[in-house]
């Protein structure tokens, strides 16, 4: 029965049978399916990684073709290969954390701060290699396909690497400010901050100014479209790969590992750009600085309510009130809260009486009334007689 | 990978492990306890059946010779019963294999149930099963009995 990697299920079984005695430590002669199946997925990824290395030699004609690892060999060199590997992506987790600033973005923040040093904590090469733990929430601008356990935190952290580098050139207040022209929550969004720097300084290449303002203007976003208009996408590409290429040299010293690596977005680029423009709604694609002031949320502050006892005690004497001009005056008198109304109205008042009470309000008192009535409504559909009241007035 | 592959990894070793249940005879015999082949093959094809049912592996050794060197010089089992009563506490032994959440070796388990087998539970494999064993796991997955010595003490 073949597996993979040429080698078979009667090569693999004694591998796997000793990986279950060492989990075990040999206290135990059986193990549930679940573990097998775990143990295994170890085996192979550790397999797979020795085999892929032996076919890459293979072709340059180093090794003999005849010549094939045994499994038990070739499980060993994969897992010291892989554990090697875990070494490395510490490094450069270490010098990422050196330098790296998550732009206010919690998202990135929790992936990269919080997240990353539990993987190293907790991720087990010799029983559960293909495990990462990590769901690596923060999106790259170029995401690692297909991968698995240490391999892929090493490839995020690598391009990780490769963003921050490219981030760290610019101004992080600059940043920030194109980030909160993209939407007032950034902080809240899971996006990649590195796309949106890009492609603003690529629109600031295409305009001959420095991509250290990274900002743009209408003004600028009018020429952008004219730069984009009776262009085919292949044309269109060519003249942001150009642009592209042109700030690599001159900014990024010919940096040829991040120029490999943004150039995987350019082509996606250019459809969006081509898009947006034909949309009218580049202001969406390059960004500007928020200009708009926040809108005027006016929040209502509830005054202090009365104790239990002296509350009870205003309740009865209402109660006992003949005449609604006097409750009312009484109400005007000691009444603080919304809250204290709401019980007042619910036990010392009548049918015909409410209309004189709510003309008492303010209207953001009632406002407030009717919000939490309506909320009320919604959920439990009961509502006091003062709120039906209240509910259906015009 | 699916469970018919763990069924296929298990159907090897088949012979060597009738003859290693047979040889536990050499043993035995001073209890007065003898298997014959076909007994071998009965508790062997048990043994298969109890892991698929409870969804273990097994590789290389059996538990079974273990079992039987762990049992045979129990007051409560005889030749007339000692099939049958083997097979029943391999049966137990993988179910709790999985009850007490792979936190008990063999060992231990296994000396768990001869100390009841031969002490509270006076041979009867019932009581074994759904009191003594069923007890001492729910303590086990409840951590009262794992990694707090100290609090018993």
């Amino acid at each position: 029965m073949k597996m993979m990697n040429d080698y078979t299920m009667e090569e693999i079984l004694p591998v796997l049978a000793e990986r279950v005695r060492k989990y075990t430590s040999n206290d135990s002669t059986s193990v549930s399916y679940d573990t097998a199946r775990q143990l295994m997925s170890s085996v192979l990824y550790c397999l797979q990684d020795c085999a892929s290395d032996e076919s890459t030699e293979n072709m340059s004609g180093l090794l003999d073709v005849n010549h094939k690892t045994p499994a038990n060999e070739a499980f060993k060199i994969g897992l010291a290969r892989r554990k090697g590997k875990i070494i490395q992506a510490k490094q450069i987790y270490q010098d990422i954390c050196q330098s790296f600033y998550a732009y206010q973005n919690n998202c990135y923040n929790d992936t990269i701060i919080k997240g990353m040093p539990a993987f190293f904590e907790w991720y087990d090469v010799e029983f559960d290699a293909t495990n990462h733990i990590l769901t690596l929430d923060y999106p790259l601008l170029y995401h690692v396909p297909e991968q698995v356990g240490i391999d892929l935190i090493y490839e995020y952290l690598l391009r990780t690497q490769l963003e921050q580098r490219f981030l760290n050139k610019f101004s992080a207040d600059t940043v920030e400010a194109i980030l909160e022209g993209y939407h007032k929550n950034h902080a809240e969004l899971t996006i990649n901050i590195c796309k949106l720097v890009l492609r603003n300084a690529i629109g600031c290449m295409l305009l001959g100014k420095s991509i250290y303002k990274l900002t743009i203007s209408d003004e600028d976003r009018e020429k952008l479209k004219e730069i984009s208009e009776n262009q085919s996408i292949r044309e269109h590409e060519k003249i942001l790969s150009s642009a592209f290429d042109r700030m690599m040299e001159e900014e990024f010293e010919g940096d040829l590992k991040l120029f490999d690596y943004l150039n995987h977005d350019i082509k996606e680029f250019a459809y969006e750009y081509k898009a947006y423009s034909q949309k009218n709604a580049l202001d969406h694609f390059f960004l500007g600085i928020r200009t708009e002031k926040p809108t005027n949320e006016t929040i209502f502050e509830d005054g202090i309510p009365m104790d239990d006892e002296a509350l009870r005690s205003l309740i009865d004497e209402l109660r006992d009130m003949r005449f609604l001009s006097d409750k009312l005056v009484l109400l005007k008198k000691q009444i603080k809260s919304l809250a204290d109304l709401k019980e007042v109205l619910k036990e010392s008042f009548f049918e015909d009486e409410y209309e004189e009470v709510f003309r008492l309000l303010s209207d953001h008192e009632m406002k407030v009334l009717q919000n939490e009535i309506a909320l009320k409504f919604e959920y439990t559909e009961n509502l006091d007689e003062w709120e039906n009241a209240l509910k259906s007035r015009k | 990978m699916d469970d018919n592959m763990f069924l296929s990894m298990m159907a090897d070793g088949g012979k060597h492990l009738l003859q290693k249940v047979l040889d536990c005879t050499q043993y035995t015999e001073k209890f007065g306890l003898r298997l014959s082949q076909e007994d071998a093959s009965l508790l062997l094809e048990g043994r298969k059946n109890n892991l698929k049912e409870q969804e273990r592996i097994e590789f290389g050794e059996s538990i079974l010779p273990k079992l039987i060197f762990t049992f045979c010089d129990s007051p409560y089992i005889h030749q007339d019963n000692y099939v049958e009563t083997i097979g029943a506490l391999q049966e137990i032994f993988y179910l709790y294999k999985n009850e007490s959440l792979d936190e008990l070796t063999d060992d231990e388990l296994l000396a768990y149930m001869k100390e009841h087998f031969d002490g509270d539970c006076q041979g009867s494999l019932e009581f074994l099963e759904e009191t003594c064993l069923e007890e001492f796991c729910r303590e086990i997955r409840g951590g009262s009995l794992l990694g707090d010595d100290e609090d018993d003490e």
